[in-house]
């Protein structure tokens, strides 16, 4: 175990690395200069000469690499151009709103698609399981930007009932707190919900037809039973894999109902900062994203080591 | 009949899905060919031009022909403007698709086969890149350089490359303990010409199922890049930034933003199916062998 651990440690912090450089690099790459974009094209060479010594943009790649490296190790991921807010003082700001709603949404997404998976996968081909598969793929091909307007059409101009749009701090008033919180998270929701039916009823229906499940059957007990003590757990490798890697897609999907909703999340915050030309927060809002994805993944894997030991093998 | 059924002939009813098989499939079929046939012959066929006003603005569907989904708020012709955006919608996930597909496929072929460093170093650059937010990353380089319609295109298809690796490689190592592999390494086949030769067109089959997901999946990110206004550059018109631009307007003229979202939806649906029950013919097949 503890070499296991090791190696994916080792292999975690390599591919951290490099996607640091890859982002620092990328952002480096492209064309426009910041300088010319915060002083406006009318700027005096010696201004632009300036500022650009004072963000550092005249030193070669790889110093400044290195720099960002080192104090974004010691927790300074530098500060905005623009604002000159700190950058990790912005992304605290955005995370929690961002956190919450895809938490909510994998909360939302494995609560309706686990009972339904384990109850379709008791009769295959019936009328419940053919409608509950139709349905999750309709659900797998709706974009999360027109499934937002979708329901932000339905519920703010048909049937208004809820309000739409804004947020509300959780210390302020959790109940308006989660009322704002809802809705977007449903939307980002429905992809991973029918993806996560279609993975468990798949492995459900694999599992009832072992003979544990017929034994469990001739002993008599009850459906749900077996279907939730017996059946489940041996199911769910695959979930458990599958939620892990969708972390990932919800961040990227919580920007977009940022947007739709107008959220202070950390799409807006990224959005606003590619607008600005804000350098220093889009690299940091990257390399946190990517951070919380591998760790996600790693999160996965050791799950994976600790259900089943096997896995330790390569 | 209110328990779990144990018997695995029960696990799909053969006559139920293979009727819904064959009918759902021709539906998909249809529609696409629809589309791609409207997004080639877009300049040819009776319709205004997409940028030019044709009647008074936002007009409501099913008043004048042939704009007879309306008008959006200059006065363009919504019919007009939707067959134009399948041709960005088109063009930028096919391409996209090609360049993921052709080059995941290659490393793939090479990680499955070659063990060792090779494996590891594609394993690794795999892993890296999957490691990345996309959107967010290619919101940050589309903002910046709004990239040319192909670009973008060529950009989605890099990003693609270790999903398609990954696929590819496992179909791979489940062809590489085949006798006719086997035969073959006998016979002293090279590596490469095994896996081009031998290898590959075994392996097609179910690429070309993954190719249609992908095209899928392209679209929404495609028409996504497009609804955040960092797409491809206007007077274009596509299909995501005609949603985005209807959004204010929505409460007195809807049909402006649904129109646009329900054939992009039905146009990812179709695909989708494809991909679905080719997957599934092409596991019957197995089976049945």
């Amino acid at each position: 175990m503890a070499g296991y651990l090791l190696r994916r440690g080792l292999h975690l912090v390599l591919v951290l690395l490099l996607v640091t450089v890859a982002v620092s690099a990328l952002l480096d790459l492209m064309p426009g200069d910041p300088a010319l974009t915060i002083l406006g094209t009318t700027a005096s060479k010696a201004d632009v000469a300036a500022l650009d010594h004072q963000l550092g943009l005249d030193r070669p790649f790889a110093v400044r690499y290195a720099s960002w490296l080192v104090a974004s190790v010691h927790g300074d991921l530098g500060q905005s151009v623009i604002t000159k807010q700190p950058v990790l003082q912005a992304i605290q700001q955005g995370l929690p709103i961002t956190l919450e709603i895809v938490a909510l949404a994998l909360v939302i997404a494995l609560a309706v698609a686990v009972p339904v998976a384990a109850y379709c996968a008791r009769r295959p081909g019936g009328a419940t399981d053919v409608t509950a598969t139709g349905l999750s793929s309709v659900l797998l091909s709706l974009p999360a930007f027109v499934g937002g307007i979708v329901l932000l059409y339905l519920l703010a101009v048909v049937v208004p009932v809820v309000p739409v749009g804004g947020w509300v701090a959780f210390t302020e008033d959790p109940a308006a707190n989660l009322h704002a919180a809802i809705l977007p998270a449903v939307v980002i929701a429905l992809g991973p919900c029918a993806g996560f039916f279609r993975v468990l009823r798949a492995d459900m229906i694999t599992t009832l037809q072992q003979d544990f499940v017929l034994t469990a059957r001739a002993k008599g007990l009850p459906t749900r039973y077996i279907l939730l003590r017996h059946a489940l757990r041996p199911s769910l490798f695959t979930l458990v894999t599958t939620a892990g890697l969708t972390v990932g897609g919800l961040i990227s999907a919580s920007f977009i109902v940022d947007v739709i909703f107008q959220l202070p999340g950390l799409g807006n915050i990224t959005v606003q900062a590619i607008n600005t030309k804000d350098i220093p927060i889009v690299q940091g809002v990257t390399v946190f994203i990517a951070f919380v994805y591998v760790a996600a993944n790693a999160v996965v894997d050791l799950t994976y080591a600790v259900l089943d030991p096997r896995v330790q093998r390569p | 009949m209110t328990g779990v059924e144990t018997h695995p002939v029960a696990a799909t009813a053969p006559g139920a899905t293979r009727r819904r098989v064959r009918w759902s499939l021709s539906v998909a079929v249809a529609w696409a060919v629809l589309i791609v046939v409207l997004a080639v012959f877009a300049d040819i066929l009776p319709i205004a031009g997409y940028d030019q006003p044709v009647a008074g603005a936002a007009t409501p569907p099913f008043q004048s022909w042939p704009e007879f989904l309306g008008t959006d708020d200059i006065g363009r012709s919504v019919l007009s403007r939707v067959i134009y955006g399948t041709r960005v919608s088109l063009t930028v996930s096919v391409i996209a698709t090609a360049v993921g597909l052709g080059a995941g496929t290659l490393a793939g072929l090479a990680a499955a086969y070659f063990r060792g460093p090779v494996a590891a170093v594609i394993g690794l650059v795999s892993d890296v890149m999957l490691a990345f937010p996309v959107l967010v990353l290619l919101l940050a380089v589309a903002a910046v350089i709004r990239p040319s319609m192909i670009s973008l295109a060529v950009l989605l298809g890099v990003i693609s490359v270790p999903a398609c690796q990954r696929v590819a490689a496992a179909n791979t190592r489940a062809q590489l303990g085949r006798e006719y592999v086997l035969a073959a390494r006998e016979l002293g086949v090279p590596g490469p010409r095994l896996l081009l030769r031998e290898v590959l067109p075994n392996i097609m089959n179910s690429l070309f199922a993954f190719g249609f997901l992908l095209v899928a999946f392209f679209m929404v990110f495609e028409g996504a890049l497009d609804f955040l206004g960092v797409g491809v550059p206007p007077p274009r018109p596509s299909w995501g930034a005609m949603i985005a631009t209807g959004v204010p307007n929505i409460e007195t003229e809807p049909y402006i933003v649904f129109v646009p979202a329900t054939v992009l939806f039905l146009t990812v649906f179709a695909f989708n199916t494809i991909a679905d029950r080719l997957r599934e013919r092409l596991d019957e097949r197995w089976t049945q062998i």
